[in-house]
């Protein structure tokens, strides 16, 4: 069993990678306490995000049939940053309320969507042309909202955009994130059959038995569902979800085509796995001091991403 | 000889906006028969094949269809898919599919593992519509015509009594054209699986079919029967608004030709 290999090979990658997580930082030898209340809650929060983003990437690139969509292309990260962004403005920094500000900006952007296109299930190419819409309208007020900001706030506004995990302090609401990303993993798991046929445009998965609108309104709703959860924890972390189901087709593309049985679950772990990583560098490369994630993300998602699209040109349609 | 009935249509009326497809439609469909749909462009060809095989909204259309004796709104989308298959006229991929899993998604209505007769049944379906070679190519390098054999042989691999198949010759080379339309002879012949195609190369009519269901102008008339009672020049000249021409080959295949 090909798949199940690989699943494995994927589940020691995440082992280690956390394991690593844990033991690396500006302070070696730290103390087990340390490591327990700072740096667990951290790195398993880095891979619950991890996973949710590059899920919820996976899931939209089939719903859309555009390999270029990911949350923020829904505009659901965008919402959540407002929405974040507006607490902060009020001196909210620090508080529950971040989150929660980031939640309702996410469920406001889908409201906002299902007003303006009505259904998103019968027309994902109207869904996509709304969501680009609103992610502008949402970068466009948070420009303004910086700008209108106090000297005070202004340092943890930008932090938070630029996209970090050191406000992870509790582990409930790690817990909490790990329970989404379980209850996602899950769902696909259960759903991928159908949205693997999915990919053959719903005409033809119409007629090969697929309950085509539900299918295509689970995928809105988990993939919103995982975007806002990362966001409202994470800020808004770029290209984990464009670029980790792009590196899973690429390795499995010659031997099992896009299995997405295998794609959007082994998302959930390598998206996981990635974002730990990239978390360990970003506190310790610089240390002391640290960078944000976001950045790191960035760097290592645009190149990787380019070469990658260099190398698969029949991709583009 | 009685022939199981797998598709029955009664008192069948199909309108788009108001325009009348086709009014008061009665047809069926026997197992081992092969039917094509001949009209021009926007006659209503694709939106028939479409009702029949309950994939159009119920809002233009009213009477009766039946398959196997069981009313179409009634039946699940995964009884429906283990009765008919429904070929595409523009079949789409997606990123990174390679002919083979498009023809392994066609198997899907029977949920079949990856035993082994699996792969083995999705090659033979590729290697009947000639495309064996391209299983592992990617769908975004095919030629048009191949993207319809690949797209024909997951229909066969979906294996159901009834292929619905709009206008599988039309992207396809003369030589595959005569090729596909003698393995939907061999089917039919040997598996008894009935075919309803819409088809616009009239030459092909005698070579492959059996009954023919015309769409005559534009009041919604309609004629149906066996090849021999309906085709003639006569009446295709006035569904397709153009001369048509007999002739006939040595072995005594009708040809029909644009004159």
């Amino acid at each position: 069993m090909k798949k199940l290999h690989l699943f494995l090979a994927l589940a020691c990658l995440v082992l280690l990678s956390v394991l690593a997580a844990l033991l690396t930082g500006s302070v070696t030898n730290a103390a087990p306490s340390l490591i327990y209340e700072l740096r667990l809650p951290r790195v398993l929060a880095a891979f619950a995000v991890g996973g949710l983003l590059a899920m919820s990437g996976g899931v939209l690139q089939v719903l859309t049939r555009n390999p270029l969509a990911e949350s923020s292309v829904l505009g659901v990260s965008g919402g959540a940053s407002v929405g974040a962004l507006a607490v902060l403005m009020m001196g909210g920094a620090g508080t529950i309320w971040v989150a929660g500000g980031a939640w309702l900006g996410a469920v406001a952007v889908l409201v906002l969507l299902w007003l303006l296109v009505g259904s998103y299930a019968t027309h994902p190419s109207r869904l996509l042309l709304a969501g680009v819409m609103v992610a502008t309208g949402c970068g466009a007020i948070t420009s303004l909202m910086i700008a209108f900001a106090s000297d005070m706030a202004m340092p943890g506004m930008i932090h938070w955009l630029m996209g970090d995990l050191d406000s992870v302090m509790s582990l409930e609401a790690v817990g909490v994130l790990l329970g989404i990303w379980l209850f996602v993993l899950l769902v696909l798991v259960k759903l991928a059959p159908q949205i693997h046929l999915l990919q053959l445009g719903t005409d033809k998965a119409q007629s090969l038995g697929v309950d085509v609108p539900m299918i295509q309104w689970m995928m809105v709703l988990l993939s919103a569902l995982s975007a806002a959860a990362a966001v409202s924890i994470a800020g808004s972390i770029g290209f984990v979800g464009l670029l980790v189901p792009h590196i899973l087709r690429t390795i499995v593309l010659k031997r099992l085509g896009p299995d997405q049985t295998f794609l959007l679950p082994a998302a959930g772990l390598l998206g996981g796995a990635f974002l730990v990583l990239s978390d360990m560098f970003a506190r310790t490369v610089i240390a002391p001091s640290q960078l944000p994630v976001g950045v790191i993300t960035a760097l290592i998602g645009v190149p990787s991403f380019l070469f990658l699209l260099a190398r698969l040109r029949q991709w583009g349609s | 000889m009685s022939q199981e009935i797998l598709l029955q249509v009664q008192n069948f009326t199909l309108t788009v906006g108001d325009r009348v497809l086709i009014s008061n439609l009665n047809w069926t469909v026997k197992a081992g028969e092969r039917w094509c749909l001949i009209g021009r462009n926007g006659a209503g060809k694709s939106t028939l094949l479409k009702a029949i095989a309950g994939m159009q909204s119920q809002l233009y259309m009213h009477g009766n269809i039946q398959w196997k004796g069981k009313d179409l709104p009634l039946c699940t989308p995964s009884e429906l898919a283990k009765l008919r298959a429904y070929g595409e006229q523009f079949p789409v991929g997606g990123i990174g599919l390679r002919a083979i899993d498009i023809v392994l998604a066609g198997q899907w209505p029977w949920h079949q593992d990856e035993a082994q007769g699996y792969l083995k049944h999705a090659m033979s379906a590729l290697e009947r519509c000639d495309v064996a070679h391209l299983a592992d190519a990617p769908w975004q390098s095919l030629s048009g015509g191949e993207r319809q054999r690949v797209s024909l042989a997951a229909c066969f691999a979906q294996s159901t009594p009834v292929l619905i198949l709009d206008e599988p010759t039309s992207h396809l080379d003369i030589h595959h054209q005569v090729t596909l339309l003698e393995t939907l002879v061999d089917a039919s012949q040997t598996c008894h699986q009935a075919v309803i195609a819409s088809l616009h190369e009239i030459g092909l009519i005698g070579r492959g079919f059996t009954h023919a269901l015309i769409f005559m102008g534009d009041a919604g008339d309609y004629l149906a029967g066996s090849v021999d009672e309906v085709i003639n020049p006569t009446n295709l000249e006035k569904s397709l608004g153009h001369p048509i021409l007999e002739a006939s080959t040595d072995s005594g295949v009708r040809v029909y030709i644009p004159a």
